[in-house]
């Protein structure tokens, strides 16, 4: 079941939510649409569904076009948010309602609702009500009807967000579980990037309508495409130093660094993660001062304030937790990875020297 | 999907896009065949003169002629009463309220949000509001007497305030913590349930002022032999005491069941902060009941307008015309088979409560449904 | 102020705590509830003693208590129930259906229409409603004025307007909106009934209607129209999309959603609009005495009835109101049930 989208835009009145995108998914993959709120993903995946039209663009489906296909013949399911349970239903019949709307016989429906019920772990709560059930049985409530008719397609929205963070991991670990074992193609929309590197098979990352990026997890995080997507993933953030680019140096008022491949540029961002740098007793490429020391248990990250064009600019490192300092200590910061990364300040887009990812 | 498959969706779902339609067209449709022709054909009755003739009726279009008999002519004693002489002092009060009238409009119009239906809108309130104004003046004011029109609009506007602050009153008192709440609950519902015409019946049993229960304390203050059905205003006041009676418990409802929605913590918050129950009520209780109040007179103003069982079976909208409404005056002009007349005050009332109605939406529901959200 | 001593003003007019009253406003509270309830409860009860009263016991002044002040009798039952029997039996029936069909019309297409207007946007083209206006103004031009038959005007009426559509329809851009059908349809309720019921009269004289259960079923269906769809949108406002949405997608046509979504989750609403609908068209008396006179007489017309030529039949009159308001009372006893029950907990979130 691949699912292929083509210049999908969306307006409300004159306000434009999603800006032309194009995304495919191949059969069985596992896509998470990722993205600040607001920044239209909840609405592509609400095309998909059927449940709003866009107002330019194709949805193909298995390679046939369903934009103008009403939801219910799409055979897609679909997890909310707020989960969606009919109140009036036990959790058996809730289960079973996509079944009883295909009249599938009774015998038929009570097993498959069994079956969808026992891969959730719901077996002792089916004659109860929803608002007898906690936040968690609810999910599975919700996941479970969304299996039980095996559709072609699935599709979330945060469907984890309303759970607490302990239950929200284990719940995690439990779709993805699911996923491979149905092996149903699965669109996924999340604010959450932890969500989104751990679930997905492909992450899109979307901001004002536009899709910024599509890849796996692991490059999204290593080779960002953009400014963007650079500080969007990663927990601490990234860090950004503004500042240009002359001669294969790229300076600014705190900060030095060598990039003897790159090309001039008068307005540019270096941007390094957190554990890519370290406070060190010699001599770094940025002058810092501690701002605030928090220790976490095992590491400590460590906030130092820097000279940049904006003020009160800051930059976050990762310390082993036996880092010890005073707040307002002036310190020098050592970049000690090769992953660095130039970003354009203008078009925010990344710079490269010959292709290469390397700036060093 | 196959090909086969695709048809029967395709077929399924043009079917599926239709229901929209289906879903809305029951209702326009019998509205457009039970309220908007009949509301065209009751204009065209209005416009014209209903003869009875063997086989048959016929009507004969007469222009307004029908309104003219209701507004200068023979029947204006009828719907617009009797007019008084107006004293200096009236005079000037009533300039006052068509003074306000139109500071509310230049007010509008200088305000810079002015649109063309806006201004065309409250323009017809003033106009209207200013024209009930005088007649009110005109036929109460002792040496006149009132007309169907302003009868109603006594029943209408005094009818509604009074059901409104006795239901207010009550509701505030059975929304504490007080015992019995169940009791008083179901209790104070009974009156609505009874018909119009019995609750007619059961005031008139109670009225009266030698065989009713009353009876007793009527003689002993000398009220025996008095007649409150021969006193024009004492008769008024029956009918409208009757009509609260029923209609007290629908607000009473509406009503309770907003206050007990109201937020608690505001509540509690302002009791910490020291407020009395007053200030709880001004500030807390009101504000959050407002939109609902608003709307449930809006729904009994409807009703209000519409009324005809009481008077008519209460006094027979006696003493002379006193009781009349305008729903009653209509009906006795079709039993005298002046079809044409009784349209005419039928579309005149109709008039009357879609200005009133509409401008009590649109001036005070909106607001306070505003303030409210 | 010490705390400990109180003057008696004090500790009357002060409550105890925050949760409950002071003595004072106890009293004032329960006094007025009280004389309320008499006010409310002693014209019924006068209507229940009155139906055991002979007439004389009636004129001779008032009596208060049966078996201590007059002795009861059952004369004025026995009179409606077994003299006049099928002429008590056969309002009563009409009353019920026609109540009860009206209703149940009422309120599910009412329903209907204001689910729809809650949850699918309509655009009703400006042009195409004012096109519309001004065909059938003209259709009534041509049969009253130029005197053209009917069926024939009617005709070219419906052609022009097909035409119109067709031709005009793409140009139309300014639209209405759900809020201004919303007001069309409530608005409706505004009309006095007097204003309709005439020409509704001849509509149903032409069609040999008159005094028929259909008439006033439909009648009745119709004035109460606006009430019902005015209630129901608020309550179908208040269920959450997601659910609507889920259904669909799981298959469900919107039909389907209306009935085994909407509905059930209103039922508090529903409760709530068929007790009012039921109450206004069961005690309904001006459009009963327009559109029936004798087979499809209502409970009311046969009250009012009893105000005979010999004056008012107080005790016949009170037996007809009683046996009038205990079916509503027992039906508010069924459907209050249904009105306090919450639905919508659970629906959506923890």
């Amino acid at each position: 079941m691949s699912i292929k989208l083509t210049g999908i835009r969306k307006s409300y009145g004159s306000t434009e939510v999603v800006k032309g995108v194009d995304l495919e998914i191949a059969e069985g993959q596992f896509l998470v649409l990722l993205g600040p709120s607001g920044c239209g993903k909840t609405t592509l995946l609400r095309i998909v569904a059927g449940l709003e039209s866009a107002t330019q663009g194709e949805v193909y489906i298995q390679g046939q076009e369903v934009t103008n296909v009403l939801p219910k013949y799409r055979d897609i399911a679909m997890v909310f948010q707020s989960y969606a349970l009919y109140p009036h239903m036990s959790v058996m019949q809730n289960i079973g309602y996509p079944l009883l709307l295909r009249k599938v016989p009774k015998e038929e429906r009570d097993e498959a609702v069994l079956k969808a019920a026992q891969a959730v772990h719901l077996e002792p709560y089916l004659q109860r009500y929803p608002k007898q059930l906690s936040g968690g049985q609810r999910q599975r409530v919700a996941l479970a009807r969304a299996m039980v008719r095996r559709p072609k397609l699935f599709l979330m929205d945060e469907p984890l967000s309303n759970l607490d963070a302990q239950l929200r991991s284990q719940m995690r670990a439990e779709l993805k579980h699911l996923q491979k074992k149905l092996a149903v193609t699965t669109v996924y929309v999340t604010h959450d990037q932890i969500e989104a590197m751990t679930l997905a098979d492909k992450v899109a990352v979307i901001n004002q309508g536009v899709v910024q990026q599509l890849a796996p997890p692991r490059e999204i995080y290593n080779d960002p495409a953009n400014l963007f997507v650079a500080g969007f993933v990663g927990s601490p953030r990234m860090n950004f130093i503004r500042g240009a680019i002359k001669q294969g140096i790229f300076s600014s008022r705190s900060c030095e660094f060598l990039c003897p491949k790159m090309a001039d540029q008068s307005a540019a961002v270096l941007g390094v993660r957190p554990e890519d740098i370290s406070i060190v007793a010699g001599e770094g490429q940025i002058r810092a001062a501690i701002y605030s020391i928090e220790l976490t248990g095992d590491e400590t990250i460590v906030t130092c304030s820097i000279d940049d064009e904006q003020t009160s600019a800051q930059i976050v490192v990762r310390m082993p937790a036996d880092f010890e300092s005073q707040i307002g200590e002036v310190v020098s910061v050592k970049i000690t990875s090769k992953r660095v990364y130039l970003f354009d300040a203008q078009s925010q887009l990344r710079l490269r020297a010959d292709g290469e990812g390397e700036v060093l | 999907m196959s090909e086969v498959n695709q048809a029967k969706v395709g077929f399924a779902q043009r079917i599926d896009k239709l229901t929209p339609q289906l879903l809305i067209f029951p209702t326009v449709l019998i509205i457009l065949f039970l309220a908007i022709y009949p509301l065209l054909l009751s204009a065209y009755l209005s416009m014209s003169r209903f003869k009875l003739v063997s086989g048959g009726f016929e009507l004969k279009f007469v222009g307004i002629y029908n309104f003219k008999k209701l507004f200068s002519g023979s029947q204006q004693y009828h719907f617009l009463g009797t007019f008084g002489e107006l004293l200096l002092w009236e005079w000037l009060i009533i300039a006052l309220f068509i003074g306000s009238f139109c500071y509310w409009l230049v007010r509008y119009f200088a305000s810079g949000k002015a649109s063309v239906i806006g201004g065309i809108g409250r323009l017809i309130t003033a106009l209207v509001l200013s024209a009930l104004t005088l007649l009110a003046f005109s036929v109460l004011n002792g040496t006149g007497h009132p007309g169907s029109l302003m009868v109603t609009l006594f029943y209408v506007f005094v009818g509604v305030a009074i059901q409104f602050f006795v239901a207010l009153g009550l509701a505030l008192l059975c929304a504490q913590k007080i015992r019995g709440k169940h009791f008083f609950r179901m209790a104070f519902f009974i009156p609505i349930m009874v018909t119009p015409v019995g609750i007619a019946y059961a005031f008139r049993m109670l009225m009266d002022m030698s065989q009713g229960p009353f009876a007793p304390i009527w003689s002993m203050f000398g009220l025996a032999e008095f007649s409150w059905a021969a006193d024009a205003w004492m008769a008024r006041w029956v009918v409208l005491i009757g009509d609260s009676w029923q209609w007290i418990p629908f607000l009473f409802m509406v009503l309770l069941a907003a206050i007990e929605n109201q937020p608690k913590e505001q509540v509690e918050a302002a009791q910490l902060d020291g407020a009395g129950s007053w200030r709880v009520f001004k500030d807390i209780t009101f504000p959050s009941i407002a939109a609902v109040a608003a709307t449930a007179v809006l729904i009994r103003l409807i009703e209000a307008f519409k009324i005809i069982d009481l008077p008519n079976i209460l006094t027979n909208g006696g003493p002379g015309i006193a009781t009349e409404s305008m729903t009653l005056h209509s009906f006795i002009a079709w039993r005298t088979q002046d079809l044409g007349g009784s349209a005419a005050v039928g579309y005149s009332l109709l008039f009357v409560a879609v200005v009133i109605c509409v401008s009590f939406f649109n001036f005070v529901g909106q607001r306070t449904v505003a303030k409210g959200a | 102020m010490s705390l400990m001593n109180k003057s008696l003003w004090q500790r009357l007019s002060e409550p105890k705590d925050l949760q409950s009253m002071s003595p004072l406003k106890k009293i004032f509270t329960y006094s007025i509830l009280f004389v309320w309830s008499f006010v409310v409860l002693f014209p019924l009860y006068w209507l229940f003693v009155t139906s055991f009263k002979l007439p004389i016991q009636v004129s001779d002044g008032p009596f208060y208590i049966p078996f201590i002040d007059f002795e009861p009798s059952l004369h004025a039952w026995k009179y409606i129930f077994i003299d006049l029997g099928q002429d008590t039996l056969r309002p009563y029936l009409n009353s019920i259906i026609i109540a009860s069909i009206s209703t149940v019309l009422a309120v599910f297409i009412g329903s209907m229409s204001a689910y729809a207007l809650t949850r699918i946007e309509y655009k009703p083209k400006l042009g195409s409603i004012v096109g519309f206006i001004g065909i059938v103004a003209l259709v009534v031009y041509l049969t009253v004025t130029v005197g053209m038959q009917w069926q024939l005007s009617l005709s070219i009426g419906v052609a022009l307007f097909v035409v119109f559509v067709l031709a005009f329809s793409r140009y139309f851009t300014r639209a209405l909106g759900n809020n201004d059908i919303l007001f069309w349809i409530i608005s409706q309720r505004i009309m006095p009934p007097v204003v309709s019921v005439l020409p509704i009269y001849i509509m149903f004289q032409q069609l040999g209607l008159l005094d028929t259960h259909f008439a006033l079923i439909v009648t009745y269906m119709a004035v109460n129209l606006p009430i019902v769809v005015w209630l129901m949108r608020d309550f179908f406002a208040k269920i959450p999309v997601d659910l609507e949405e889920s259904a669909m997608l799981d298959g469900a046509s919107r039909m389907r959603v209306f009935l085994t979504i909407y509905l059930p989750l209103a039922k508090p609403g529903l409760a709530a609009t068929t007790m009012l609908v039921l109450i206004l068209s069961w005690n309904e008396y001006l459009l009963a005495l327009f559109l029936s006179t004798a087979d499809a007489q209502t409970m009311p017309l046969m009250v009012a009835a009893q105000n005979a030529t010999r004056g008012p039949q107080w005790w016949y009159m009170s037996v007809l109101i009683v046996v009038m308001v205990v079916p509503v009372l027992i039906a508010a006893g069924f459907i209050g049930r249904l009105i306090n029950k919450g639905q919508l907990a659970g629906a959506v979130k923890g």
